[in-house]
């Protein structure tokens, strides 16, 4: 009877944390359609509605347009291994929808004497969990570059993984300034550390006051790691047709781009976790509206913020031009990295003078 | 939980003998991937799993990821062995069996007793790697760490080639000198 509460509880955790993630990639997609209509100062898709009602084009961004995908023809390539060709939309996909795993939706709620944790996967190392499942998405591009039998595809997909292997090192080092002062990568953790103010000032200890260049760091490095423009070179759509994703037509191509605005959700999620407070409201303690109630308004916060971010990096891609190859690699390598490595020293550096007082 | 454990291991050897015997070396990459990660799942099933998040993030992740690129770069393809080569395969068979033999050998005389041994407070997190091996193992960190950095300064000079001074000008005249250049300048 326990066991069986008990994976019920995980089932439901499972669908619930899956389900706001595709949710919140599907909201993004139709946000990047229609909020880049709006800065382009368009219209955008409206022409898809039932009984004259188009709201907005959500019926054509997400009712039309998956239906069209997944009656398309299953297009499979004749040169290559045609099992290789579906396998790397499912490595694109996967690894991002497990990473929404270990990220905290609100405070530990009980329900009937139950204290559950609004967690899907409570890891003690949940941060590089969550960098180990983004390391693991980049096996999708390239796979999906080769297989592909189009040297357009492939320099997109080798262009690709370059970029992302070089901006996660960026991203891995930005943070450790930070997880020094927050003293764990354990991500419940984090969001608990920052409820508090600071000693000297009313303000509460979100890592975006901790850490300010941190934040900068990260926030670029994960644009660049998920491929998001100005640094959508792989899949440019004014130069390499599709990128990597030129041959893949249907329900496949949605796959990677689902993938895509996925970890646009992830990328938010992280970025309000470690520097946003996650599910903390300033100067309030969401814990104490009560057993269930604390977990609805911090899961409701959470999402706030989440989508927030996701709106805002659908906005930068649309107002800055892209990346040459060339600039991209050396703003990695000459730039981030050296300023990521200063921003370390100084973290710990006052980190070393506020604990020796 | 030992049918996880035995899942987990038959599911590990089988994705390592398709990495011995795939045909193309891409296919070979990819199911290292998975032994990797499986691995990991082995680690995870040992309650270390600080160690099973940095062995999916650093091999499977990174050093994978490499080895992958490589293989796309240089373009190869499947090896086309022609003929089977018999005493290879009989010399190897050989070989295998010796070594099984000596692990059979080894369980039936001295066999492994497995203890329940109640693990530590933060058993498997960070913090005790981390002190481990910034405190007592700090010198061989670094020692590694050099020893790396000598593998890619070593890997660099070896490949790197001198550059030609580019002719001067621009557009067709500049274009003409180099073809009328040669190899060695």
């Amino acid at each position: 009877m326990e066991l069986a509460t008990d994976i019920l509880i995980v089932v439901l955790k499972a669908a619930i944390a899956m389900g706001a993630l595709l949710h919140i990639a599907a909201l993004t997609t139709w946000v990047e359609r229609k909020g880049s209509a709006l800065i382009q100062d368009r219209i955008g898709a409206n022409r898809a509605s039932i009984f004259g009602f188009d709201l907005a084009g959500i019926f054509n961004t997400l009712v039309a347009d998956p239906v069209k995908a997944i009656t398309k023809e299953d297009w499979l390539p004749k040169g290559t291994s045609q099992f290789m060709h579906s396998l790397a939309p499912f490595l694109a996909v996967f690894p991002v929808l497990m990473s929404f795993a270990a990220m905290p939706f609100g405070p530990d709620i009980t329900i009937a004497g139950k204290t559950i944790s609004l967690q899907l996967a409570n890891l003690n190392a949940g941060l590089l969990y969550v960098f180990a499942m983004g390391s693991l998405a980049v096996y999708g591009v390239v796979l999906a570059g080769w297989v592909s039998n189009n040297k357009f595809a492939l320099l997109g997909g080798l262009r690709a993984t370059a970029q992302m292997i070089s901006y996660e090192v960026v991203m891995g080092l930005s943070i450790i300034g930070l997880l020094a002062v927050y003293g764990t990568v354990d991500l419940q953790q984090i969001v608990i550390y920052q409820g508090e103010n600071f000693a000297a000032l009313p303000i509460p200890r979100w890592g975006i006051f901790l850490n300010p260049i941190g934040f900068i760091l990260f926030f670029t490095a994960m644009m660049a790691e998920t491929k998001r423009a100005p640094f959508d070179l792989p899949e440019s759509e004014s130069e390499l047709v599709a990128g990597y994703m030129t041959e893949y037509s249907g329900m496949k191509f949605l796959l990677f781009w689902l993938g895509e605005f996925a970890e646009i959700g992830v990328a938010a999620a992280m970025i309000t976790v470690l520097f946003f407070g996650g599910w903390q409201l300033p100067w309030l303690d969401v814990a104490s509206f009560g057993p269930i109630l604390g977990g609805l308004v911090g899961a409701a916060v959470f999402g706030a913020k989440v989508l927030f971010f996701c709106v805002l990096q659908v906005i930068i891609r649309w107002t800055l031009p892209r990346f040459r190859y060339d600039q991209l690699m050396n703003l990695c390598w000459k730039g981030m990295l050296p300023i990521s490595l200063v921003n370390l020293m100084a973290t710990v550096a006052v980190l070393i003078a506020i604990n020796s007082k | 939980m030992e049918l996880a454990i035995y899942l987990f291991s038959a599911l590990t050897l089988l994705s390592a003998l398709g990495v011995v015997f795939s045909a193309k070396p891409l296919t070979s990459a990819l199911y290292l991937v998975l032994t990797l990660f499986l691995v990991a799942v082995h680690f995870a099933m040992l309650d270390a799993g600080f160690l099973a998040v940095t062995q999916v993030l650093v091999y499977a992740g990174a050093i994978m990821v490499l080895v992958v690129f490589v293989i796309m770069l240089l373009g190869v393809d499947e090896v086309n062995e022609g003929r089977r080569n018999i005493p290879q395969f009989v010399i190897a068979l050989a070989a295998v069996s010796v070594f099984v033999g000596i692990f059979a050998g080894l369980s039936y005389t001295s066999p492994l007793e497995l203890k329940n041994v109640a693990l530590p407070e933060g058993f498997g997190g960070i913090e005790g790697i981390g002190a481990k091996l910034f405190c007592e193992y700090v010198l061989a960190f670094e020692l590694a760490s050099v020893l790396l950095l000598a593998a890619i300064v070593a890997a660099v000079t070896l490949t790197i080639e001198a550059k030609r001074p580019l002719p001067e000008g621009r557009g067709l005249k500049a274009m003409h000198k180099t073809k009328n250049q040669g190899v060695i300048s």
